[in-house]
């Protein structure tokens, strides 16, 4: 075997290992349909009630309490593009990602609508779902005041 | 000889494009007509239970609860050609939130089916099917 014969099967043995090092990725996720803009403005603060805001956004995807006997629901939606030259393929840890009602991803936009006692719309905030979460996603503390 | 050989299969490996779909769902898919039954100020959280089971997520809202149902369905396709690579994730839910009064009289009731309209497809493709 010549030379150029051995560097060429040398070539194709790295050639397989290589190909995993450095890729160009162009990844997409797509979770949920966004509601458009005219949607969410015919929902008018003081005005819309919790039955037309269900009914025009369906079933939300998180509930928290807001002002003891007033609910906050939240809408979210993702479509993230990336594209990219990467030095692996991080195969495992992409199929891995995988939608939780526990944890907010910090990708996911959304809006927040505020329901007052009455059940009536008091105010619609839009942005980053984790971020609007933040003031009422806390879970409300257990009652220790009865001993066991 | 040898060198002709090895060409051919560089050629023949960089020509193999590998491709994969994958398809992920969590609990059972909900139908419009589980709930078409219950009826604001009648249905009661145990009619519910009754009829589609524990919820997922109960949540106290101060006099009031809200129960949560929900299927979720994830397709994934993906194809890599040796140093090229496209991944593309789409997933829907189908989702049931329940509103009760302080005696477990249902109120309000919110849902959404989109858990069967999720697609195999390239980063490139429209998948909002809005």
């Amino acid at each position: 075997m010549g030379r150029h014969g051995r560097r060429l099967i040398a070539a194709l043995a790295v050639l397989p290992l290589a190909s995993g090092c450095v890729t160009f990725g162009w990844e997409r996720e797509v979770r949920d349909v966004a509601h458009s803009a005219s949607t969410l403005d015919e929902l008018r603060p003081g005005d819309a009630s919790l039955s037309q805001c269900l009914d025009r956004l369906g079933a939300p995807l998180y509930v928290w309490e807001y002002k003891r006997d007033g609910m906050a629901l939240a809408w979210g939606w993702l479509d993230n593009d990336q594209k990219g030259f990467s030095v692996s393929v991080p195969l495992a840890e992409y199929l891995s990602a995988s939608f939780s009602y526990d944890q907010i991803d910090a990708r996911m936009r959304g809006i927040v609508l505020l329901f007052d006692e009455n059940l009536t719309l008091e105010l619609a905030q839009r942005g980053y779902l984790r971020d609007l979460s933040l003031a009422y996603a806390r879970r409300r503390p257990a009652d220790t005041s009865t001993p066991p | 000889m040898i060198r002709k050989i090895a060409w051919v299969a560089v050629a023949a490996l960089c020509s193999l494009p590998a491709c994969f779909m994958s398809k992920g769902s969590l609990n059972q898919p909900l139908r419009a007509h589980a709930v078409e039954g219950f009826v604001p100020g009648t249905t009661t959280a145990s009619d519910v239970t009754a009829r589609l089971g524990a919820p997922n997520e109960v949540i106290q809202l101060g006099q009031r609860t809200a129960y949560r149902y929900d299927f979720t369905n994830t397709k994934r396709a993906g194809f890599t050609l040796i140093v090229v690579t496209f991944l593309n994730e789409d997933t829907r839910s189908d989702r049931i939130w329940l509103f009760f009064d302080a005696k477990d009289v249902l109120t309000h009731a919110g849902a959404t089916f989109e858990g069967d309209e999720t697609e195999y497809s390239m980063p490139w493709d429209d998948t909002e099917g809005d």
